[in-house]
């Protein structure tokens, strides 16, 4: 009798679409074609204000202009700041624990989130460098690249 | 009368924008507001630097499916570094967008706001309809599944039993606003068809027929909206907000009347009363009500006291609505022909008010002879509608 009324007081449902299909957009897919098919990272580039930024997307967010370029960068990335992920997102240990880290590109606004690998004790200021999976292997995402390693 | 409010500012559009109206558009949300932004700037002579503050609309999130949609968007919407903020009523956003941009200014506390709306239908799926899904209240409407159209369906019918309204003067309504989007540039569902075309399209929850509904679309749209002080100074034909309004009727779809929005006459009259117009048959010059039905834009009519009750359907019939007509509405095409993606069609209706009073409608264009316009949405759980009035 309890649990029956326990369960009238509730009702089981869900919520939201079943999957979604995410629009990349014209210059983020050069961006992750870059990736698959050169193996290298690009940024986007506004001749209006001569910046280059990551992530890339087609606007400048600094003059507000519209930006349909993307330039090769030094692919030596610098780590801002990093965190070692003990704990998964439901609070259960990680087998592997993992080092996560922000890094930006000389010259680039902005940068990218991803791991770091074959590395003991990172550092701030760290040089790094993206290691990519095989090109057969990549698909155009941003985990073609495995993570990234100390120079 | 007009009702002694007090503000700071009084309010001008000066820029308005939109992107093209389609079923998938290769763009991300953010390229999309920027695309409307970008137009709306242009539009008005001013640049990224001279926006203060940044007004965004959008629908739930789950359409776009991305949370904090509103923060998601800004940077596309020339928010960095600047005050923002979302707004959101369900399909009333795109109206509320350019309210919320008259207040900000209206206040006192900026000059010169960027209000842009944008929405992106194309990545939920199967199909964005059973997003709304969840909208019904989970213990008492929830377990027998509804969808909007259901409800829709039988708003329809009560609207047609109450006041003997045929289907086929419900048609025209479908067969002149695909046909106005014939001229809008941005359109996606245009088309000339005839009333027969509506009556023979498949029925989907019965009164409600395929060519009875607007498409599922994405796009953004914008406008730029100043002080008097900045218009004076910038643009020779400032297009003036006069009055705004907006009204929600029960939470529950049940404690509601059908056949008539009398939530809509209170946020009409607000607006009206702000405006100073009596009466708004005679005073109106055109109105871009909220029209993702058919009936809709005849319900809506009536609940902004342009039609008598049960008489927009005559009105209709008689060509008054007709863009040669004496109140034209939607000219633009509305939501039935140039498309509805939820808060960018709202908003694409406030920026057809800025080209229409400043005769820069093209072939849409309509005679603008006692000065004042009117745009509608209508939304939330379908109990909100938002107005938003202009003058030359
Ligand atoms: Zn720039």
């Amino acid at each position: 009798m309890e649990n029956r009324t326990s369960r009238l007081l509730r009702y089981p449902g869900d919520m939201e679409a079943e999957s979604y299909l995410y629009t990349v957009g014209p210059l983020a897919e050069q961006f992750l074609l870059s990736i698959k098919n050169e193996g290298k990272i690009k940024a986007a580039y506004c001749k209006n204000c001569g910046r280059l930024f990551l992530p890339v997307r087609s606007f400048c967010t600094f003059c507000g202009k519209e930006v349909n370029e993307l330039r090769e960068i030094d692919q030596e990335g610098v780590v801002e700041s990093f965190s070692k992920v003990k704990l998964d997102s439901f609070g259960k240990e990680l087998k592997e624990p993992f080092y996560l880290a922000y890094i930006k590109f000389r010259n680039v606004e902005g940068g990218l989130l991803h791991k770091l690998g074959e590395v003991k004790e990172p550092k701030i200021g760290m040089k790094v460098k993206p290691v990519f999976k095989e090109s057969k292997e990549r698909i155009g995402s941003l985990e073609d690249i495995l993570y990234f390693r100390p120079i | 009368m007009k009702t002694n409010i007090n503000i700071k500012n009084r309010v001008a559009i000066v820029g308005a924008g939109m992107t093209l109206f389609r079923r998938r558009l290769k763009e991300t949300p953010q390229e999309l507001a920027f695309e409307a932004s970008r137009v709306a700037l242009d539009s008005a002579g001013l640049d990224v630097k001279d926006v203060e503050a940044v007004v965004i609309g959008s629908a739930p999130d789950a359409f776009d499916g991305f949370h904090m949609k509103g923060e998601h968007l800004s940077d596309g919407s020339m928010g960095y570094m600047k005050p923002v903020k979302r707004v959101f009523v369900g399909g009333a956003t795109g109206v509320f967008t350019a309210i919320a941009g008259w207040w900000h200014i209206a206040s006192g506390l900026y000059d010169i706001v960027l209000a842009v709306a944008e929405e992106k239908m194309s990545n939920a799926r199967p199909h964005p309809q059973g997003l709304f899904k969840y909208i019904w209240d989970p213990i008492v409407e929830r377990p027998l599944n509804p969808n909007l159209i259901w409800i829709f369906a039988m708003e329809m019918h009560r609207y047609m039993y109450k006041y003997n309204i045929k289907k086929e003067d419900i048609a025209l309504v479908s067969v002149k606003n695909k046909r106005n989007a014939l001229d809008h540039p941005a359109a996606q569902a245009a088309a000339n068809i005839s009333v027969d075309d509506v009556l023979k399209s498949e029925v989907l929850v019965w009164p409600v027929q395929r060519l009875d509904i607007s498409p599922v679309s994405e796009g953004a749209a914008a406008v730029v909206l100043v002080s008097e002080r900045v218009a004076r100074k910038i643009t020779d034909s400032p297009v003036w907000i006069e009055g705004v309004g907006w009204n929600l009727d029960s939470t529950h779809w049940t404690s509601r009347e059908l056949a008539y929005p009398k939530y809509l006459e209170e946020a009409g009259n607000m607006a009206y009363r702000m405006a100073g117009i009596e009466n708004p048959r005679k005073q109106l010059d055109f109105a871009e009500v909220y029209d993702p039905f058919d009936y809709k834009e005849l319900h809506h009519m009536e609940g902004l006291q342009i039609a008598n009750k049960g008489e927009a359907p005559k009105l209709t019939k008689e060509g008054v609505t007709q863009r040669d007509g004496d109140l034209p509405i939607c000219p633009s095409g509305g939501l039935l022909g140039v498309g509805n993606p939820i808060a960018a069609a709202g908003m694409m209706k406030v920026c057809e008010l800025f080209w229409q009073h400043r005769y820069e409608a093209g072939k849409r264009q309509v005679r603008i002879k006692r000065g004042y316009g009117l745009a509608q949405a209508w939304g939330d759980l379908m109990q909100v509608s938002t107005v938003v009035i202009t003058k030359t």
